[in-house]
């Protein structure tokens, strides 16, 4: 069989995240399983709770699966116990007899992307006050250089310098402003937002860190596009997708976006094309599937999030994979907002 | 000569402080900082500024205090709020509480010369916010009945919950009302939004 069945368990030995490989091994598919106890996978072991994992501990083990058809087969568990700020939880890699030797660069890997995990959990913790700690000296920045430029004025060489280092501190503004509103944790909430600066403000938090930057195209559409929507969520889809481009031209010769935002009926299409190789087939046929991924460190949740963020908003994600020297192209589909009408509210109330 | 208008600046970041002063000073106002809104409520006593711009994110009593306290005084000084863990109800609660209008940091430091001028040349003529809804707004026959109830809500500093539940409607349906609300009425955000609602025009 092809790979490893991994799976997560969280501190009440119940499956947290269930791979592609272990839907085949267990006839299982993730949604059916996912919060369920880890023992209805075990022939055997009703009691499969946290202290028969913290007894297990970690290492090789024999047991025996139970698949939703019914019947029995060896399997080997490889268990690895990790902590993390959530509270302890349980990495499992299982595999039907006979057992092919652990690896320990696959446990290894499993290892890294959990503390990487972690180490995304105390960014998002500390997110909010970073912001606020930086927008104190970038305030005090932006004022001290503003006061320059007027001292220096518009005629003096260096009056223009100071002028400039001020409008790049105020596009750092942006940027912290646009982070909060990014980090903070907090219900979704549904405005009219105007697409294409939401849009430049996103290719500016997914160029952070970004170095040597790719070349970007940018087409806007002719006029004003509203659409209804929370605009952090849909950020976080144009940040996740411009990411992704970016990483598939990263050290290539031809490093070039192309992203452009028009009207197709009441429809905004979003299209991000990029100058890479272009997705080969085995990876779109999980693309958007959770877990998987083909990039070192990566998580594999970014377009598996977006979609469903993209679904949410009554929109949609479609990917066309180029190759054959067309880069890929990944289509973000949002509603317009509707013209506001009286009968619209008295429908949604 | 006219005598300078004068600027009270309250911030707990000395850097913040100085860097207002120095470019407010140059544009010609004459600048006093406070480090905290005990000394500012103080101050203001005696002598009225022609405008104060507060950090709300204050030690000892917040800025959403000092406003209050302002506010009771009747102080006439042109009130601008700033902060930089700014969120919507916070911005509301400052314009509740009589604040002309929010600057979310870091601002860009040309729009803050800008708005103090203008509140300043306005002085006396911005009519101060009412607990209530004005009997006049523009946009105002836009609203349904609906949405004038949920903006009455609002205005009133519910949470979208609260708003909910005192309509017997859920907060999302609030939130879709909010947004249609603020579409008719051409407001930038939720702080423009209670500023232009509650004031008489």
């Amino acid at each position: 069989m092809a790979g490893e069945a991994i799976i997560v368990l969280d501190d009440r030995a119940r499956l947290s995240a269930f791979s592609r490989a272990s839907e085949k091994l267990f006839g299982w598919s993730a949604a059916e399983v996912v919060g369920q106890p880890f023992a209805m996978l075990i022939a055997g072991e009703e009691g499969m709770n946290r202290q028969r994992l913290d007894q297990l501990g970690s290492g090789s083990h024999g047991l025996v699966g139970r698949h939703k058809a019914g019947h029995s087969f060896a399997l080997t568990l490889d268990l690895a116990a990790r902590e993390n700020p959530a509270g302890r939880h349980f990495i499992a890699a299982l595999r039907t007899w006979p057992a092919r030797p652990v690896d320990p660069e696959r446990l290894a890997r499993l290892e890294y992307e959990n503390t990487h995990l972690a180490r995304l959990a105390v960014v998002e913790a500390m997110g909010p006050a970073l912001a606020h700690e930086l927008s104190q000296p970038l305030t005090a920045v932006a004022l001290y250089l503003q006061a320059a430029e007027a001292m220096l004025g518009p005629q003096d060489a260096a009056g223009a310098m100071v002028g400039k280092a001020r409008r790049e501190a105020e596009r750092a503004g942006r940027i912290i402003r646009a982070l909060r509103r990014f980090v903070e944790n907090r219900l979704p909430e549904s405005v009219p937002v105007v697409l294409d600066p939401l849009v430049d403000e996103a290719i500016d938090l997914a160029l952070l860190g970004r170095n040597p930057r790719p070349a970007i195209a940018r087409d806007r559409a002719e006029s004003e596009l509203t659409v209804m929507a929370d605009p952090v969520l849909v950020q976080q889809i144009i940040v996740n997708v411009v990411r992704n481009a970016m990483d598939a031209v990263e050290g290539l010769a031809e490093a070039r976006l192309w992203i452009a935002t028009r009207r197709v009926d009441g429809r905004v299409h979003l299209s991000i094309r990029d100058s890479g190789p272009g997705f080969p087939a085995a990876v779109m046929a999980e693309l958007f599937a959770p877990l998987q991924t083909s990039k070192p460190g990566g998580l594999g949740l970014g377009l598996a999030l977006s979609r469903s963020i993209a679904e949410q908003l009554g929109g949609s994600i479609s990917v066309d994979p180029g190759g054959g020297g067309q880069g890929a192209t990944v289509s973000v589909v949002l509603p317009l907002a509707r013209q506001t009408s009286p009968e619209a509210v008295q429908r949604s109330a | 000569m006219p005598q300078a208008d004068e600027i009270f600046v309250v911030d707990d970041d000395a850097a913040v402080r100085e860097a207002l002063t120095v470019l407010l000073t140059m544009e010609g106002f004459d600048v006093t900082c406070f480090a905290d809104g005990n000394a500012l409520v103080t101050a203001v006593r005696s002598h009225v500024p022609a405008c104060v711009i507060l950090d709300v994110n204050i030690p000892g009593p917040s800025g959403l205090d000092v406003l209050k306290r302002l506010k009771a005084d009747a102080c006439p000084a042109a009130v601008f709020a700033m902060s930089g863990q700014a969120n919507i109800p916070m911005a509301v609660d400052a314009i509740r509480n009589g604040a002309i209008d929010f600057f979310e940091k870091p601002f860009d430091a040309g729009r803050i010369v800008g708005c103090v001028r203008e509140a300043i040349a306005d002085a006396g003529r911005h009519p101060r916010v009412t607990g209530h809804l004005a009997s006049h707004f523009p946009g105002m026959e836009l609203l349904t009945p609906r949405e004038r109830q949920v903006l009455e809500q609002i205005a009133g500093g519910s949470s979208n919950k609260e708003a909910g539940r005192a309509l017997g409607i859920s907060p999302r349906t609030v939130e879709v009302h909010r947004a249609r609300i603020m579409e008719k009425i051409g407001a930038r955000n939720a702080a423009n939004l209670v500023r232009i609602v509650l004031t008489e025009h």
